[in-house]
């Protein structure tokens, strides 16, 4: 963007982005939070070789602009958000600006469990149950380049997980996998994040059970305890 | 002219960074009037600024407006977006009914280049029951059959042969005759 050719007054531009993300921003806290630590050591050195005071006004645009900038910017806002509005608003703001963005999106994707026949065998341990055991419930095209494998994990005789796979040892962790998701309830079609939820940010908030100690118990502790 | 020579790009229409889920932020961040403020093409312009423009800032604070008095020039609106995107267009001529339904265009647009949508909607899940695999419906009594299977191993749409043929066409035959003797006795009766 040139500067020279378009003439922008830092004041309206202000009063639209707060009125743009539907927040009450006190106007000399949203200044602090946009104005860049870098920016104001420079301006600082400029104005010292010329011997005047500057004031931080009509920052021009470096581009592009680095990602750690844009992330200590965002914090900053949330902080000048915190100090005009109160800690409420910080949580729906997070709300609706961050969590909205696993919409439509596999949390699956996110982690990859590391060997998750053992974690499986662990907690069916954990949970009091009989050891899963893998059986190879469908086979296909096996002579070919591309053969298919499909592997299901039962416990008492009652199917838990099921997963494809181009050999039998893949088609099998992918079967444990299936099982850990739907465990966790984070399945495909078990996937269902409500972003109207409302959770007050000054409880006591516990932290998640480990993978290597979770059990449906302890999780059902844990949700009946943050309400 | 195809599309393709025309260099417009073909895409699905998409919401920018999951507007909506929650909460719903307007894409036009400025927009910039530029007109004339004696000559006769900027008459609607003009008028829309005198009349609705104060309406229109009120009912949307997050855009913001600027207003540039150009001497003799053809009155142009510049529309500036949240992705960036830069868009102007000529308000010659315009009426001030005319401004103000471009200017709520401008509100609601999202802001991306001039595009062919190939569709009007868009999906990431086309498919509810998943994707097809060799063992989508399939028969479980696959499971256990030992190949090659007698009857498993029949071709499903064969031909008819000539002998199947020969004989269907002699029970025709066979049944014609038969009802003809019916229809035979039948008269005899009505007769008598």
């Amino acid at each position: 963007m040139n500067v020279f050719l378009s003439v922008r007054n830092y004041a309206t531009e202000l009063y639209a982005f707060s009125k743009r993300l539907g927040e009450e921003l006190e106007d000399s806290l949203l200044r602090r939070a946009l104005t860049e630590r870098s920016y104001m050591l420079k301006l600082e050195e400029d104005t010292k070789k010329v011997g005047i005071i500057a004031t931080p006004e009509d920052q021009e645009e470096d581009h592009p602009v680095e990602d750690a900038t844009h992330s200590r910017v965002f914090k900053a806002l949330i902080a000048a958000l915190h100090d005009s509005s109160g800690l409420d608003r910080v949580a729906l703001f997070i709300r609706d600006f961050i969590i909205t963005q696993l919409a439509q999106r596999n949390v699956n994707d996110y982690w990859s469990i590391e060997n998750p026949e053992e974690l499986l065998h662990k907690i069916c341990r954990n949970e009091g149950v009989n050891e899963p055991e893998p059986r190879l419930v469908g086979q296909c095209a096996v002579n070919t380049l591309l053969p298919l494998y499909r592997v299901a994990f039962y416990v008492d005789k009652k199917m838990i997980g099921l997963g494809p796979g181009e050999t039998v040892q893949i088609a099998k962790e992918m079967a444990a996998c299936d099982a850990l998701w739907r465990l966790f309830k984070t399945a495909e079609h078990q996937l269902n994040i409500r972003f109207d939820t409302i959770v007050d940010p000054s409880a006591v908030s516990i932290p998640n059970v480990s993978a290597n100690e979770w059990s449906e118990k302890k999780v059902q502790e844990r949700l009946t305890a943050n309400g | 002219m195809s599309n393709r020579s025309r260099l417009v790009p073909i895409d699905f229409p998409r919401v920018p960074l999951k507007n909506g889920v929650s909460r719903v932020i307007c894409q036009l961040k400025r927009i910039t009037i530029k007109f004339c403020k004696s000559s006769g093409a900027s008459y609607g312009v003009r008028s829309f600024i005198e009349h609705d423009l104060l309406d229109y800032s009120r009912k949307n604070p997050e855009v913001a407006i600027y207003l540039k008095p150009r001497r003799h020039h053809s009155p142009v609106v510049v529309s500036e977006y949240l992705n960036g995107e830069k868009h102007y267009m000529n308000y010659h001529n315009f009426t001030r009914d005319n401004v103000d339904k471009w200017m709520n265009f401008h509100r609601t647009s999202v802001g991306w280049p001039k595009k062919k949508w190939r569709k009007l909607h868009y999906t990431r899940t086309p498919s509810v029951q998943g994707v097809w695999s060799p063992f989508t419906n399939m028969d479980p009594r696959l499971n256990i059959t030992k190949f090659p299977d007698k009857y498993l191993g029949i071709p499903l749409h064969s031909p008819e042969t000539a002998t199947e043929k020969l004989r269907e066409m002699f029970e025709k035959q066979k049944l014609n005759e038969e009802n003809e003797e019916k229809v035979g006795k039948v008269k005899i009766e009505v007769q008598s």
